[in-house]
């Protein structure tokens, strides 16, 4: 009875082998772009930051933060938000466009936002190391 | 120190690996306690003694056969009901809880306290976990100190222009929030 | 014939799931390495870069997906194979001869897969290969750089638990004959909460490899921004939620079965489910903090990793017996096999971190102490050392044994007088947590969070006063009000803010906020849950009475104002067991009104006659049990002998457990998704960016 099981699980098994290493033969897989994951992270941190704003505003409403607080990090938070809307709204249509590399994204995002710091005089908590992920 | 019956039990539950199986035989022994003699407890010789002054005792013994995991007073080893009778006895003779304690101590040593001894060695039981703790609290002030930094008053900067386009694409995305 | 090919199926899933981690680590590998400026495919230019590596690497991340699929397919093959023969009583089978008989209850049939060491590993393997399933198909299309990372982890996890299927614990192995009958289920495993508790577990345990799956995909990757995280919350919460589930139900049977009067005897099996769950519990809080603030990488990264070997460490113990003795170790023959895995993952995991650590920098400050971060990282503290409290305590008879020689007990004493007051510590800040605001809160705001609940927490104290003098249960007890009333707090003012700021009604605006800010309020929920299980426990620890009586039939006993009534014995034959039951009625001592019948029994199984089970007698109301156990008879019923005990409050802790998972189910639930802004323009990102990006 043996060969009988045998006989099955080599049957079973060339289907299974089958199955796994296809796609190893298969061509060009219309796969999602890497450029899109990029995108999707910045849109994650735009959320992040949208959601925080949010936070902040009930928190304040609810008597958790001060007002005077509540203004310097609202606008600290608003910022940081806007500044990723720009990003994204800035970015060209069309996905034939060069490869958006987090690296350069970052330094963009990183420069623009030291800019506008300077020009508000943040304090020095969301300090140039900001957004800084990777 | 050791009694035959304890080695005899301490190698019969080292073959089992779970609580369950040395709670398994707790109750086989029970049973067989129960079924061929009477019960336990409420016709021992020291009638003036009940079950529950002995079980004020008991509760804050431990089984020594059990690894720790049972209270003498709710186990139902046969070992433990001689434990048992045995405080009925030094309880008639007039022995106080601690006393009896102390007598158990030193029969079956630090394994009925439940507890490691506050003594040599085992001193490492007690104190590695405060050390572990308050190092611990040390370790994350000092981080919290490094992370907080002293704020400088927050001033009243203002946004560029009143309501410019950013903003106004900011509360466009907000809304979606609401 | 077809146990042969059950055995057959699991080696070559083994096969398969070595391929498939090759190939997602290598396709994996591929990937970022494509896309990472400054690495050797990159210097070729972007495109030539793609011609040459990004086909590969997807067709071998592909390969990866592909083989989660078949192992989960052959694993489910094998498993439905041994339910087959444990159903149909294939005594041949070693594994179905020692765990089943033929008198079994179906049911009881069915769950004897868990009930034995080789069927239980095999049963682990299919759940793990489901939630790994569950995990590809739901990230098929998303996270493109660390899914193939995370199948690999994830086939790396179920190479191992194959391994020992195949190579020791192999649940199709045969005796050569077959026997008439099997030996027979262990009686305490034939309960009800015995059947679903380690179902729960094991859904807890291994789902929890999902998120380990997704940290090391993330160190791999060197993708350590904030989308793992997100990501990863919901799956950490819903096995959060069956571990939870898992614990408080051992809990009940404990208490139903092992009749001690307790639910948690602090026993090294019981420690092993809740050290992943204190973990766990403490990623889900500091996760948020990475989330919102940026900070606590190397923290978070290390914490799902200390869930995942701790919950590998504690199938270990369990499955070694090396908490028992040193020595039933050496006669485990699974135990090296998982101290090899440990160390392996140990020692691989800590070196990719060690190198990943520049890429984990924070990317902020804290702006004060007095903020929702500050309290979580106490919070964080508290949860780290107590699991450091649990781990050491259990593990300190073998260290004793191993260096001094000698076996030192360390049970409920040790555990409630050092653990203790970090939990009552814990509890506190429950109750502090929710009360500030991310960042600052300053002096005048916290005045105004903190009036009501301290207020209400100092009045209760002179009521507790008249319950009791101890210390310790007039402080607990004033703590859980605390806390519950700060999340009452919490609900109204949130309630009418909300209903400020939008003109609703009070239910409406109670709906909204419930289904706007779930996550907060699903933990709210939660905490809820947290507090009545403290209630419960303060009040069986320090509020129990208890007694030990010889009653002969007709005979009475008073407890705690209540009169307890042996009137027979009574002796009832079942399927594969006879039941003896006690029946003992239950009056008010004060009116002598009467209450209720309770009935404790003792199980007598045929194929264990010497290991009769207890079935407590119950009579369960809000304010408190009387629980009585039978502890033996006379041989016709004449007299027989119980042990009583009143618990207060006990119900509570099973209705938390209730809140604890009606709270998970309010975070976890799909929030309101804003649609995404008219704007964009053909972006991208519109049709790249799956829907997925709802918060987790």
């Amino acid at each position: 009875m043996l060969w009988l099981a045998l006989v099955l699980i080599g049957i079973v098994g060339v289907v299974a082998v089958g199955f796994v290493i296809w796609p190893l033969f298969r061509s060009a897989p219309p796969m999602s772009r890497p450029e899109g994951e990029e995108i999707a992270d910045l849109h994650t941190r735009k959320e992040v930051a949208l959601e925080a704003i949010r936070e902040l505003e009930f928190d304040h409403s609810v008597g958790k933060i001060e007002s005077a607080d509540f203004e310097r990090f609202n606008r600290i938070l608003r910022n940081r938000a806007s500044t990723l809307i720009a990003q994204i709204d800035g970015l060209p249509d069309g996905s034939e466009r060069i490869v958006a590399s987090k690296v350069i994204l970052d330094d963009q995002l990183e420069i623009e936002i030291v800019g506008r710091r300077r020009v508000e005089d943040v304090p020095p908590d969301e300090s140039s190391s900001s957004l800084r992920e990777e | 120190m050791d009694s035959p019956l304890k080695t005899r039990l301490q190698s019969e539950i080292a073959a089992h690996s779970t609580t369950l199986r040395s709670i398994l035989i707790a109750i086989f022994l029970l049973l067989a306690a129960v079924c061929s003699s009477p019960p336990l407890l409420a016709q021992s010789d020291t009638t003036e003694i009940t079950a529950d002054e002995v079980n004020e005792v008991a509760q804050h013994l431990w089984c020594p056969l059990c690894g720790g995991r049972l209270r003498l007073d709710s186990c139902e080893l046969k070992a433990c009901g001689q434990m048992k009778e045995l405080i009925a006895i030094k309880l008639a003779e007039g022995a106080d809880a601690e006393s009896i304690r102390d007598y158990f101590l030193e029969q079956y040593g630090p394994q009925v306290l439940g507890e490691p001894p506050r003594e040599g060695f085992n001193w490492l039981a007690w104190i590695l976990p405060v050390v572990a703790v308050v190092g611990g609290a040390i370790f994350l002030w000092t981080r919290l100190q490094e992370m907080t930094r002293p704020r400088s008053a927050a001033p009243a900067g203002a946004a560029g222009g009143a309501v410019d386009e950013r903003e106004r694409r900011l509360d466009e995305e907000l809304a979606r929030y609401d | 014939m077809i146990f042969d090919f059950g055995y057959l199926a699991l080696v070559l899933s083994l096969v398969l799931c070595a391929f498939g981690m090759a190939a997602g680590f290598w396709g994996g590998q591929l990937e970022s390495r494509a896309f990472y400026p400054g690495s050797a495919a990159r210097k070729l230019g972007p495109d030539t870069a793609k011609q040459f590596s990004a086909p590969w690497s997807e067709r071998l991340t592909d390969s990866s997906f592909h083989s989660v699929y078949a192992v989960c397919g052959l694993v489910s093959v094998a498993a439905v194979i041994l339910w087959y023969g444990l159903l149909t009583d294939q005594f041949q089978l070693s594994y179905i001869w020692n765990s089943s008989e033929r008198s079994l209850p179906t049911f009881y049939k069915f769950a004897a897969i868990w009930g034995g060491q080789a069927g239980s590993l095999l049963f682990w393997t299919l759940l793990l290969s489901l939630f790994s399933t569950a995990a590809a198909l739901t990230f098929r299309n998303k996270h493109r750089y660390l899914m193939p990372f995370v199948n690999a982890t994830l086939l790396a996890t179920l190479l191992f638990f194959l391994t020992l299927l195949v190579f020791s614990a192999n649940p199709f192995e045969q005796i050569g004959i077959v026997p008439s009958d099997g030996r027979g289920l262990n009686p305490l495993l034939q309960n009800y909460w015995m059947v679903i508790h380690p179902v729960m577990l094991y859904l807890g345990w291994v789902g929890l490899t999902v998120p380990f799956a997704f940290a090391v995909a993330a160190l791999l990757s060197k993708r350590l921004d904030r989308r793992w995280v997100r990501t990863v919350r919901r799956w950490t919460l819903i096995p959060w939620m069956f571990l939870s589930a898992g614990i408080i139900m051992g809990s009940q049977w404990a208490y139903m079965e092992l009749g001690w009067g307790g639910y948690w005897a602090w026993d090294p099996v019981e420690n092993a489910s809740f050290l992943p769950w204190l973990t766990a519990t403490a990623f889900l809080h500091s996760v948020i903090i990475q989330e919102q603030r940026g900070i606590l990488k190397v923290w978070n990264v290390t914490l799902i990793w200390l869930t995942f070997t701790l919950v590998i460490l504690g199938t270990f113990t369990t499955r070694s017996g090396i908490l028992s003795s040193v020595h039933s170790f050496a006669q485990s023959p699974v135990g090296p096999y998982f101290l090899v895995f440990l160390a392996v993952t140990t020692v691989g995991f800590l070196l990719l971190l060690y190198q990943r650590i520049p890429y984990l920098q924070g990317e902020n400050e804290i702006d004060s102490i007095s903020s929702r971060e500050g309290a979580f990282l106490a919070n964080n503290w508290l949860f780290a050392g107590i699991a450091f409290v649990v781990l050491w305590g259990t593990f300190y008879p073998m260290f004793s044994e191993i260096l001094t020689g000698e076996r030192i007990a360390v049970a409920a004493p040790w555990f409630n007088r050092v653990a203790g007051p970090l939990f009552l510590l814990l509890f506190v800040l429950m109750g502090v947590g929710p009360l500030l605001g991310w960042r600052r809160t300053g002096a005048k705001a916290l005045r105004r969070q903190f009036t009501w609940p301290v207020a209400a927490a100092l009045v209760s104290v002179p009521f507790l006063l008249l319950t009791s003098r101890n210390v310790f249960p007039v402080v607990g007890f004033s703590t859980c009000i605390f806390v519950a009333a700060t999340i009452v707090q919490e609900f109204v003012r949130g309630t009418i803010a909300r209903r400020k700021s939008r003109g609703e009604l009070l239910p409406a605006a109670l709906w909204g906020l419930m289904r706007r800010n779930g996550r907060r309020y699903g933990g709210y929920v939660i905490h809820f849950g947290i507090v009545l299980i403290g209630v419960a426990i303060i009040g069986n620890e320090f509020y129990q009475s208890t007694t030990h009586v010889t009653l002969a039939s007709g005979a009475s006993v008073d407890l705690a104002g209540y009169t307890l009534t042996y009137t027979d014995l009574e002796s009832e034959r079942r399927s594969n067991h006879t039941e003896i039951r006690a029946n003992i009625s239950v009056n008010d001592s004060a009116t002598g009104r009467f209450l209720s019948e309770i009935v404790p029994r003792r199980n007598i199984y045929d194929k264990a006659p010497d290991q009769p089970t207890s079935e407590v007698g119950l009579r369960m109301t809000p304010a408190e049990d009387v629980y009585v156990i039978l502890n033996g008879w006379e041989g016709d019923g004449s007299s027989a002998t119980f042990t009583v005990y009143i618990n207060p409050l006990t119900m509570w802790m099973w209705v938390g457990g209730l809140f604890v998972v009606l709270g998970t189910a309010v975070s976890v639930w799909p929030h309101p998704r804003p649609a995404r802004t008219p704007r964009a323009v053909n972006s991208p990102f519109r049709e790249s960016a799956p829907a997925g990006q709802a918060p987790a």
